[in-house]
């Protein structure tokens, strides 16, 4: 331990796997550390259900008899699905990590519109049998998609007299006569925003994301998700295998104590009595906490079921959205909800895997809701979310705190990533991971290093 | 206007499958295949993984023989310059079958694990390696039986130096794994009780279906303080291995390395393909598994040397 590394990260989540295997293709000399013993920190799969009870309650308790074997589990901590042709993917491709994965489409996307679910029509027959909207309203929605594909923000001629500097989404919705239900559902199912803020915002990337799901959508038909077998927690030791074949050194189960600065810039970590060199940090916030600042909450239930979501055709996987018009609206018989009601301003998510996605035993399945915390009562917050999913044989609710640094690390070398937002899918992820790796390079991403996904060996 | 005609466009409408669907089995891991899963392509998954195994289907299978099988001496090989490797595929055949297996090498740094695998699948020592970089596994080609069969053996990418480091998808999917020990290192060997455990814990335990080897590394080096053969297979025994005790870096045990391997190969082929697999099947293998036992392995030794 006492060379000197070019790049130190610590903090095993996706973030920081996906940084450190950039770095180790770069030609870096990378020393990656966790304090936990498993991978993932806080974008880990937990395996076995134990480490899940442990984690939420504490040494004694122990899951039930019938839940099955533990090592079949894999909860993951935060839900997240991919785009299937989202950046994340084209990461995994391009970096040869999908040697390493398998993955599986979710089955159906769903949205909920005065408290009843809908299935988001993912081919021309279930749009044609969908109640989401009327007839009359279809014709003016297809009209509206294909336009959207054919918009480019360089042609003029695709405008539609739209200019997507100064106009709004709100225009084009108008433009195209949709009424406020399908501007909901396309604002929040297909472009998967969570509040109504890009209503008044130009167009142009809400444009770009409704082409991103439908692009998803036609890759492997059910919806536009993919899912790793396992659970996501693949995903960050992916990367890590990813750096450590270009050299990365590993490290799990090594608190460190802090990080070293020498006139205001990073020089190394301590761990107990040694001190590792290094000339720069990458880190997740929780190892930064004096350089980190809190911007929100989330909230996440993770529910274990023993039966699918009632109402989804018994999907074995899904993804449900309740935008945030549909929850104080139908649920304000609760109390509770009615205070709250004015104050929702964020869609809630529910996200289900099963067995087929080798996260449960069989007959087992796994539902997570989440939403970004805006009042006093989280779990509250969550509610609609929970009524959706019949009887829950065990609930899990967790609080995290959202930060993000407030300090950019061009003095100090050190980089710290943002905690994981509400969204279910990888987009702010990827954005955030290459924006940190070009503070610290000054340089993008080079994929022309990549020289393993050739067999023959070098020496 | 006729309701008929009111239809969505955007969700479009795909008749292919899931390309990306999960295989049961190494094969579609190989990197061709998922780079492909991204430009989908109508209907079948990836090549190698289809085609359903044309394994007669008699209920009875082959024994795994009790001597080891005859490994053919290729005659290229003993004619001297570049060596051709010994059952190396032609390019023009048609092959009944096409299989991949993925076996893992497990075992302290140092003990040599690059180096066993640079041997088996490029035919010769390494010149220069320090700590294993750039190789996420070696992958050799082999006819038997007219059925190509493909082994990747994966590399630990340096991840073992602190054990409990190598990632949990290395243990997953795995037809057999070779554990490795160096024998003029003590530590190397009393390790490898920690190895079996961690294996165990990836669900690779001992009495499964998937073939485990024990190898002892280093056989050339002289040493007061060897691990003696005596408790090297006493240990093989008692965790239903076979034992092996070799050198990657002599030349003369070179036919011995690629014995070694030849043998799990062998073994391999003899497997049924991991996926469908009924419950009766299951039971049956379970019956029929067999393992190299203590005595084989000399015998596998004795071949070894001599061709």
């Amino acid at each position: 331990m006492d060379e000197e590394y070019d790049a130190i990260v610590l903090g095993t989540g996706l973030k920081e796997c996906i940084i450190s295997g950039m770095l180790s293709v770069s030609g870096k000399k990378v020393l990656h550390i966790d304090r936990n013993n498993y991978y993932g920190g806080e974008s880990a799969s937990l395996t076995p259900l134990e480490q899940l009870y442990e984690k939420f309650h504490g040494p004694q308790a122990k899951p039930q008899q019938e839940m099955g074997r533990g090592r079949d589990w894999n909860v993951d901590l935060i839900p997240k699905f991919l785009m299937a042709n989202g950046p994340l993917v084209k990461l995994l491709i391009h970096t040869g990590v999908t040697r390493y994965l398998e993955f599986k489409s979710i089955e159906a996307s769903f949205v909920v519109k005065g408290g009843k679910i809908y299935k988001v029509p993912a081919d021309e027959m279930e749009a044609l049998a969908t109640s989401l909207m009327g007839m009359f309203e279809k014709r003016r929605f297809k009209k509206f998609l294909v336009w959207v594909q054919q918009f480019d923000e360089n042609k003029e001629d695709t405008w539609q007299g739209l200019d997507p500097h100064n106009s709004t989404m709100q225009q084009v919705y108008e433009k195209f006569g949709l009424d406020e239900n399908t501007a909901d559902f396309t604002g929040h199912a297909l472009a998967l925003y969570r509040d109504d803020e890009h209503k008044n915002q130009p167009y142009a990337p809400a444009v770009e994301k409704i082409r991103l799901y439908s692009d998803s959508l036609a890759r492997y038909g059910k919806s536009p998700y993919l899912y790793p077998l396992y659970g996501l927690g693949e995903l960050p030791q992916g990367f890590a295998r990813l750096s450590a074949i270009y050299g990365g050194t590993y490290m799990l189960d090594k608190p460190v104590d802090e990080i070293v600065m020498e006139n205001g810039k990073a020089i190394g970590v301590k761990c107990g009595d040694e001190i590792v060199r290094g000339k720069q940090i990458y880190c997740d916030p929780s190892y930064a906490k004096d350089r980190v600042k809190k911007t929100g909450q989330v909230v996440r239930a993770i529910c274990l079921l023993n039966h699918p979501i009632p109402n989804t055709n018994d999907a074995q996987s899904c993804q449900i959205i309740i935008p945030q018009k549909q929850v104080g609206r139908h649920y304000g018989k609760f109390i509770v909800l009615e205070k709250q009601r004015v104050a929702q301003k964020r869609d809630i998510y529910i996200s289900c895997c099963s067995n087929t996605n080798m996260v449960t035993p069989k007959g087992w399945y796994l539902a997570m809701v989440s939403t970004t915390v805006e009042t006093a009562n989280p779990e509250a917050e969550v509610l609609p979310g929970l009524q959706l999913l019949g009887a829950i044989a065990e609930k899990f609710i967790q609080i995290s705190d959202v930060y993000e640094p407030s300090d950019l690390g061009s003095e100090s070398q050190i980089f710290i990533s943002q905690s994981y937002d509400a969204t279910t899918h990888f987009e702010t992820t990827c954005k955030d991971v290459l924006n940190m790796f070009e503070r610290g390079t000054t340089k993008e991403f080079d994929f022309t290093n990549i020289t393993h996904l050739s067999l023959n060996d070098q020496e | 206007m006729s309701e008929h005609h009111v239809n969505i466009p955007a969700p479009q409408f795909s008749t292919y499958a899931t390309v990306i669907d999960p295989p049961k089995h190494v094969t579609a891991t190989h990197p061709d295949e998922l780079t492909t899963a991204s430009h989908p392509q109508p209907t079948h998954p990836s090549a190698p993984q289809d085609p359903s195994p044309a394994v007669p289907s008699t209920p009875v299978r082959v024994p795994y023989p009790t001597a080891p099988p005859p490994i053919p001496p290729a005659p290229e090989a003993v004619t001297a310059g570049p060596k051709k490797m010994a059952l190396a595929p032609s390019s023009t055949k048609t092959y009944k079958q096409k299989r991949t297996f993925k076996v893992i090498i497990v075992g302290n740094a140092a003990v040599g694990k690059t180096c066993l695998s640079f041997r088996f699948c490029c035919g010769r020592f390494p010149e220069h390696t320090e700590a294993t970089i750039g190789v996420d596994f070696r992958e050799r080609s082999c006819v038997i039986e007219n059925e190509l069969l493909r082994v990747q053996l994966w590399d630990t990418a340096g991840q073992e130096r602190y054990r409990q480091s190598i990632v949990a998808h290395y243990y997953r999917n795995v037809n057999a794994v070779v554990f490795v020990y160096d024998v003029t290192c003590r530590e190397s060997f009393n390790d490898l009780a920690l190895w079996i455990k961690e294996c165990e814990k990836h669900g690779l335990v001992g009495d499964s279906e998937v073939p485990r080897i024990l190898i002892g590394n280093k056989c050339d080096v002289e040493c007061t303080n060897r691990v003696s053969t005596d408790e090297a297979q006493m240990f093989a025994d008692r965790n239903n291995m076979a034992l092996f005790e070799t050198s990657a870096k002599l030349a003369s045990e070179a036919d011995h390395v690629e014995s070694i391997f030849l043998t799990l190969l062998h073994k391999l082929q003899q497997s049924k393909p991991m996926h469908v697999q009924s419950q009766d099947e299951r039971h049956q293998k379970e019956q029929e598994r067999l393992i190299l036992k203590a005595n084989e392995t000399e015998n596998v030794e004795e071949e070894g040397f001599c061709c």
